[in-house]
């Protein structure tokens, strides 16, 4: 979700390495990094490089180590860009690690600095690390502000370092989008920022924006879809092997399966995650996966259990003080004490979660959020005309004035609008003026002090020069003697050494073998699970079609034509049913039928369904003209079950019947077929409380029509179809019949 | 001879009037007193007329054949069940000895049911309850056995094994009683074979719970009973895995 100051280096070394065994490259990376390190002893250059690794190391306390390293010898030494990277990067492991405040010093502190030394990229960075701190804190219109000007700044400089940046800042705006339940908005800027980022060839990036957009896809009820996506993430980020990306996407993975009710799989996951976030010290991510859990083991009634974890993460999230994360785990131990009858501490949790829950999500905060979002749209027309600059002090102070000039020009019929924004660039003006004023004050302050460090520490090495003389006659003395006693204990030493690396290796292997064992097992296993599901859906999928009740049915109409001597309906009624079944055995044998065949199958199954029924049924199939019939070809057997799902549990409950109407559409400029089957019956709510009240197990024409059985079809057709199910309702709010909207993209 | 008074519950109108037909043509005793395409309304209407037989169709929407049967209050009458395809349902009708005719319906059989009803044999509440509790999914306990007077039931536990006698079966229950019926093993297999019993033999199935002794070497179980029975060669491996012995 956020990033550093220095992103760039990671992203070459993806580009220069292969794909095979990335981690233990980048082991290798890392060490050609410290080695660089160890021969370099020009102290900017080793602050950069301490920099550098402080970025691209994997485990936070060494991130933390050389990026205070780095602060130290920029310090002493005045190299200011030095200072802005490691305080940038210091603030983001202690943000990590909940310390908010002191996150929020250092983040502050880098941007003083690179605001005086103009080091856009570092003023972008700060301001996004900023922006980060007041999301999480709950103020998500300031968090907004501040990626926004944080976007504002990066996207005219258009270096390498500076696209990472934009694509970060982009999904962080669509965070915050995605958190008030703005989803279009959301997924038009992780959209963007998928863009940017694959543009730059930012992997750890494209993983996180698949994972979020996945969160998006669940929100919204499409299981399937947000699966496929953070086992995208997944699967990219376990080929870098950077774990907190891993755990973050195995946590997205487990949230999945929750919302689908998958509770095993989900503990699964959320505890893979769980302890990679341990490794990693990652309390944000802790006290997450904490509470998921003990959800889920509420779920399961193991209490005590999820007891432990949920108060575990309420005790972590008021530590990091995140009122999002302590208003959801207070509501969890609120629901896990209920279910334990202890009422009164459920009581005290719910007014907890209360209490935090106003502070994240609200209205105001939502409309603050809009009125933003128009006027950073707005400035960013402005700023388009101004063309490229530099931002010193006094300098962004003329172009802001100059940019109210030609608003005000263009705006003369907004004056309200306009009114406002001159009072917020008067502010921004009043604050840069004061801004610039400090900074000077502090440099010129800090230029003394370089100066007389520099005089005491000359003569602090004169006099230490004198005292290394006399003590070196002594020394050679000792060295004499200590000599035996050195050659000694070096071979001991040596001795227990390389029996501990001998017995280190030894068990890393056999370590190594187990875990490679057990996946291949994991994976024949899944194998062998798909091909018996492959089995499974042709078989169910003709067998839908060709309902054996269905058959016989038929031939008993027609048995009753032919004892009444009605010859002519006799007639009719066989030629239909055998057109079907030949349709249909046809279809099914393809992987892929043109529309004409699947709308003749499914008018004729109609038809067939109306004859038995009388006036109980009617229906229509509207195709719109730009459909081309012939042309299109979809998977087999994809529509039929969904009508046939409608006619029995929608419009058969109802003692007058009802009526059918599929229509046929593209979307999308011609690269989807959307269809439509709309049933005016008695609704899905209804239908399954009628099918609750049914005791009998079996259930021959119950199709079963879920999300699995088109994620079947898919996997096995290859398409990437797709079904939302939507409630109608009449002017009352009565229900009024069921939407079935089937998308099917077309290649 | 009295009209049989006989109502139709069927949601398909081409099968209500079918059997209509047929009955008119082939089952002069048979007086038609209603016939009901909706569920709730035959329900509303089934007591007043006090039917002699009711032709029960098994899946209807609303409320389905079992479910009008539960809210019956008196059920003095003759049923016999009407499906199109219902596997399940069919091995339960058989499990319980209840009547049943499959669509399109064979007009031999619908008149060998009429007949049937004409002597007045009511499903009993056991029956109808033990029906019930098997398209519940409960685990069944026994077993109905049609006889001249009626239907005996017989706990499963009480059957020590079934032997095949041409076209009739034996059950041999714990007490030393004998039951022969009318059907072949193979009808008795389809019945049992999804509770603790296995045919270990062209002639046999046995209660697995049963078994005393096995002989490994010549293939022969000891019963409780004491009675021996072999078992085909290629149903050792099946019995061995059934009971896991090594």
């Amino acid at each position: 979700m956020q990033y550093k100051s220095l992103f760039i280096f990671r992203v070459i070394f993806f580009l220069l390495v292969s794909a095979e065994d990335v981690p233990a490259q980048y082991e290798r990376f890392l060490d050609s990094l410290r080695n660089d390190l160890a021969n370099t002893k020009n102290d900017t250059s080793r602050a950069s490089k301490l920099n550098i690794l402080s970025y691209a190391a994997l485990d936070p306390k060494e991130q933390l180590d050389y990026a205070q390293r780095a602060l130290a010898i920029s310090e002493k030494t005045g190299y200011k860009k030095g200072q802005g990277d490691a305080l940038n990067n210091i603030g983001y492991v202690y943000q990590n690690e909940g310390e908010i405040a002191k996150a929020m010093e250092c983040f502050q502190r880098a941007y003083e600095i690179n605001t005086v030394i103009k080091n856009q990229n570092g003023i972008a960075a700060s301001l996004n690390n900023v922006g980060f701190i007041y999301y999480h804190i709950g103020d998500v219109t300031k968090g907004l502000d501040y990626f926004q000007r944080g976007l504002l700044i990066m996207e005219k400089i258009k270096d390498i370092e500076s696209q990472l940046g934009v694509g970060a800042l982009l999904n962080n705006i669509a965070i915050i989008h995605q958190k008030q339940k703005n989803y279009l908005k959301a997924i038009e800027y992780h959209e963007k920022s998928l863009k940017v980022r694959e543009e730059v060839n930012d992997s750890i990036g494209i993983a996180a924006t698949l994972l979020n957009l996945a969160g998006i896809y669940k929100d919204q009820g499409d299981i399937l879809k947000g699966m496929q996506y953070a086992k995208k993430s997944l699967k990219i980020i376990t080929s870098i092997g950077e774990k907190e990306g891993i755990a973050s996407s195995q946590a997205g993975i487990g949230s999945i399966y929750e919302a689908e009710d998958s509770l095993l799989q989900a503990l699964h996951y959320y505890q893979k995650a769980l302890h990679l976030d341990e490794e990693l010290g990652n309390k944000k991510e802790i006290a997450a996966v904490l509470g998921h859990l003990g959800n889920i083991l509420l779920k399961q009634k193991k209490f005590e259990e999820a007891e432990k974890y949920c108060s575990r993460s309420l005790q972590l999230s008021k530590e990091l003080g995140f009122p999002e994360y302590i208003s959801r785990s207070s509501e969890w131990l609120s629901q896990v004490y209920k279910a334990e009858g202890k009422y009164k501490e459920a009581y005290d949790m719910q007014i907890l979660f209360k209490q935090y829950s106003d502070s994240t999500v609200n209205t105001a905060n939502t409309k603050k959020l809009t009125q933003l979002q128009m006027q950073y749209d707005f400035n960013k027309q402005a700023d388009s005309l101004k063309g490229q600059e530099q931002i010193t002090g006094e300098q962004l102070k003329q172009q802001v004035l100059l940019g109210k000039q030609q608003r005000q020009q263009l705006q003369l019929n907004q004056k309200e609008l306009d009114l406002s924004n001159k009072e917020k660039d008067l502010q921004k003006l009043a604050y840069l003026k004061t801004q610039a004023d400090l900074q000077n004050e502090q440099l010129g302050k800090k230029e003394k002090e370089k100066q007389l460090t520099i005089s005491e520490k000359e003569k602090q090495l004169q006099l230490a020069k004198v005292k290394a003389l006399t003590q070196e006659k002594t020394l050679s003395l000792l060295k004499q003697q200590q000599q035996w006693f050195y050659i000694l204990g070096g071979l001991i030493l040596f001795g227990l050494g390389s029996l501990y690396f001998f017995y280190r290796t030894r068990l890393h292997e056999s370590r190594l073998k187990t875990e490679i064992a057990a996946e291949r097992l994991e994976q024949h296993q899944k194998e062998a699970e798909f091909q018996r599901q492959l089995g499974d859906i042709s078989l169910s999928a003709l067998r839908s079609q060709m309902n054996p009740h269905f058959i016989f049915n038929c031939l008993n109409s027609i048995k009753l034509y032919t004892t009444q001597n009605d010859t002519l309906a006799a007639s009719e009624y066989l030629t239909k049913f055998s057109r079907l079944i030949r349709l249909v055995l046809e279809n099914s044998r393809n992987d892929r039928i043109t529309l004409t065949s699947e709308l003749d199958a499914l008018r004729l199954y109609m038809e067939m369904e109306t004859m038995r029924f009388k006036e109980k049924l009617k229906y229509n199939i509207a195709v719109e003209k730009d459909v081309d019939l012939d042309y299109i070809e979809i998977p087999p057997l994809l529509l039929q079950p969904y009508v046939e799902n409608a006619i029995w549990h929608g419009l058969m409950q109802k003692e007058e019947g009802g009526r059918i109407d599929i229509t046929v559409a593209m979307e999308q400029n011609e690269s989807m077929l959307a269809v439509n089957i709309i049933d005016n019956g008695i609704g899905r709510a209804r239908a399954a409380e009628l099918k609750s009240k049914t005791a009998t197990k079996h259930k021959s024409y119950g199709m079963k029509v879920t999300s699995e059985r088109l994620a079947l079809i898919n996997q096995i057709y290859k398409s990437g179809a797709n079904v939302t199910i939507q409630d109608l309702a009449d002017d009352k709010g009565q229900p009024s019949g069921t939407r079935v909207t089937i998308k099917i993209p077309l290649v | 001879m009295t009209a049989l008074r006989t109502i139709i519950i069927d949601d398909e109108p081409d099968s209500v009037n079918l059997l209509k037909l047929q009955l008119t043509q082939h089952c002069p005793q048979v007086e038609l007193v209603g016939s009901y395409t909706s569920s709730v309304k035959a329900l509303q209407n089934i007591e007043t007329l006090g039917p002699d037989l009711l032709f029960l169709d098994v899946e209807m929407p609303v409320m389905n054949g079992f479910e009008i049967l539960e809210k019956i209050l008196h059920l003095n009458f003759s049923i016999v069940f009407v499906t199109a395809y219902n596997q399940f349902a069919l091995k339960a009708f058989r499990f319980n000895a209840l009547d049943y005719l499959v669509k399109p319906i064979d007009t031999n059989e619908l008149i060998e049911a009429v007949a049937k009803a004409e002597k007045r044999i009511k499903p009993t509440s056991t029956q109808l309850s033990m029906l019930q509790k098997q398209l519940r999914g409960e685990a069944v306990t026994k077993i109905a056995i049609p006889g001249t007077h009626g239907v005996t039931f017989i706990d499963l536990n009480e059957i020590v094994f079934s032997e095949a006698s041409n076209n009739y079966s034996k059950l041999v229950l714990t007490d030393g009683r004998h039951f022969l019926i009318s059907k072949t093993l193979k009808d008795v297999q389809e019945v049992l074979e999804e509770e603790h019993f296995l045919r270990v033999h062209r002639q046999y199935i046995i209660n697995l719970n049963h078994v005393k002794q096995f002989n490994r070497n010549e293939g022969i179980l000891t019963m409780s009973n004491g009675q021996h029975i072999p078992i085909a060669r290629n149903q050792k491996e099946h019995l061995i895995e059934k009971y896991r012995w090594l």
